[in-house]
């Protein structure tokens, strides 16, 4: 006979019977999660300009030796 | 013409080379002897004092030769287009066991790699790849792959990094790297293709307005190009961008098992030179290494503010003073130096004051999150409130680059984890690569354990609404995002200590 395993979705299942699994959408935690999409946003720009800046200056150097 | 062989020991190798170089490359007596005292030397000096060695020639070598057809044979100079092979052993060894099968299986457990000598006088050493165990140091780790080879016409596998010294007209340091790269990530991954000297020029073609040959060298411009070509999605670090930061992402990635090419120069310190290495590993980690390691001041204003209003310390693995593990084109391969001086082992005073200004990375090109952002996310969330990790705790953070296949056959393996934690785990999809922060403390990173874990898609690089966190977990909870309701569920479960990977580099 086939056997249909999901160790996943009965794990998911336990632990929301027996009241050990939470959903983070109270304010606060929705006004953390903005917070980080926020720092994360500034965080991905500044790593575009640095490496914007790093591949023109990598253009000028010539290894020779 | 015919194939001949010499089987010698350490102490003997002089002499034959000696005779060897003389007779098949051309040369006086005296110009062999130097080529051997100033170019070879150096590398067997290094090796154990028991190794021993098969010289086999004429050889023809597939680098060399392509070198030869598209550049040496069209001077008037007659260059010779035949090689000598040297390949190392641990033990003595006969030309009988080449020719009875019941000693082939000894054989092949002692092999220790090979070695070219072409002749293009001085710089003779081609195409070589050497096991670690052949040297006298080898305590370190490394990335490295299987590459086969014969001797007396029986096959044998070594397992090494590639390593050639620059012909200085076909191909210099900017070219070798790329060569070494190219045979190491082709010898693991079918996707990847060696690349013959002739075919790093022929890349480079549309990025030339120059002549090509004979090489005057490449810029950094170039060299991401052309491994672009052969397939990777390049990234470049510099250190007038990203500053104290560069070793430490740098650090990331040779966590992460990848090789990388490393531009070193002191122009900016009044010198001229410029060359490329490879960075493939690290010296293991010491107790000694954990205690001196340093809490550094993150160099972002607003995790530095975060870390302070918590009173929490993060030790970064990427901050330990560690040696690192450089392949270098005018160097015997495997040399240990420290980041800050990466050309210690030179004594030219024309090389002072170098210092890494550049690195390229050889991505697979769906890796869209790179380290330093994917770093910043993983300190981030882990200094969330739901982590609730106590005022005044120190952690320990060890963050690299793998693939989900490699992280969830070693999970699949390790009783250490919860077994709910690692079931959950193993059935939650995942792209090919991911990015894993390991959280650990002082003490327990010493005995390689961990007590939480944060994974992220690094196919993903918008890092809103936690879509890239596949799942991340610390002491007394673990997190993930709910695929329907596209909420964090918190979860209540004591993790415990775990196993940290090792796969990477094959140890920590």
């Amino acid at each position: 006979m086939a056997t249909k395993i999901n160790r996943r979705e009965e794990i998911i299942a336990r632990l929301f019977a027996e009241g050990k699994a939470e959903i983070m959408d109270s304010p606060e935690a929705i006004a953390q999660r903005e917070s980080l999409d926020e720092y994360m946003e500034e965080a991905r720009r500044e790593y575009l300009r640095k490496a914007h800046a790093s591949q023109i200056e990598a253009s000028r150097f010539i290894i020779t030796s | 013409m015919s194939i001949t062989t010499i089987i010698c020991t350490l102490p003997e190798i002089r002499y034959q080379l000696i005779q060897l170089i003389r007779d098949e490359f051309s040369v006086s007596q005296q110009i062999a002897e130097k080529v051997y005292d100033r170019r070879l030397g150096q590398h067997f000096q290094r090796f154990q004092p028991d190794i021993h060695f098969v010289i086999e020639y004429p050889y023809v070598d597939r680098v060399y030769r392509d070198s030869y057809y598209s550049y040496f044979s069209t001077k008037m100079n007659g260059y010779k287009k035949d090689c000598i092979r040297l390949s190392f052993f641990s033990e003595e060894v006969r030309a009988d066991q080449f020719r009875d099968e019941t000693q082939i299986l000894d054989l092949r457990n002692s092999y220790l790699g090979f070695m070219i000598l072409r002749p293009t006088i001085p710089n003779v050493i081609g195409r070589s790849v050497i096991s670690p165990s052949a040297l006298l140091e080898h305590d370190f780790l490394c990335v490295m792959s299987k590459f086969q080879s014969t001797v007396c016409s029986v096959k044998f596998e070594v397992t090494g990094f590639p390593h050639s010294s620059q012909d200085t007209e076909t191909i210099t340091c900017a070219e070798t790297s790329i060569w070494a790269i190219m045979e190491y990530f082709a010898s693991k991954y079918p996707e990847y293709k060696p690349a013959l000297p002739s075919v790093i020029i022929n890349a480079l073609k549309s990025r030339s307005n120059f002549r090509q040959i004979p090489s005057e060298g490449l810029n950094v411009d170039q060299m991401g190009y052309a491994l672009r070509e052969f397939g990777f999605g390049t990234k470049i670090y510099s250190k007038d961008k990203f500053k104290e930061g560069l070793k430490n992402v740098l650090s990331t990635y040779v966590e992460s098992g990848l090789p990388l090419i490393v531009v070193i120069s002191n122009t900016h310190n009044g010198g001229d030179v410029g060359h490329a290495v490879l960075v493939v590993g690290h010296s293991c980690t010491s107790d000694i290494n954990i205690d001196q390691l340093q809490t550094r001041k993150e160099q972002d204003a607003s995790l530095s503010a975060i870390l302070q209003k918590k009173e929490i310390n993060i030790i970064d693995n990427d901050d330990i003073e560690r040696d690192f593990v450089i392949v270098d084109d005018n160097r015997p391969v495997y040399q240990l130096v420290p980041l800050d001086q990466p050309v210690r082992h030179y004594q030219n005073p024309a090389w002072t004051n170098c210092e890494i200004v550049h690195f390229l990375v050889p991505l697979y090109p769906k890796i869209y999150l790179e380290a330093s952002v994917a770093k910043k996310y993983i300190k981030t969330l882990l200094l969330e409130d739901q982590f609730n990790i106590p005022i005044g705790t120190e952690i320990f953070i060890r963050i690299f680059l793998t693939s989900s296949r490699s992280y969830k056959n070693y999970l699949s393996q390790d009783r250490s984890f919860h077994p709910d934690f690692r079931d959950f785990i193993l059935d939650a999809p995942m792209p090919k690569f991911i990015w894993v922060g390991e959280i650990s403390s002082r003490k327990l990173i010493k005995q390689k354990k961990a007590i939480g874990v944060i994974i992220i898609d690094a196919t993903e690089p918008k890092l809103t609404k936690y879509e890239s966190l596949i799942v991340s977990g610390y002491d007394q909870y673990f997190f993930y995002r709910d695929d329907i309701s596209k909420e964090l569920i918190r979860n209540s479960l004591s993790l415990g200590e775990f196993n940290i990977y090792t796969n990477n580099l094959k140890g920590f």
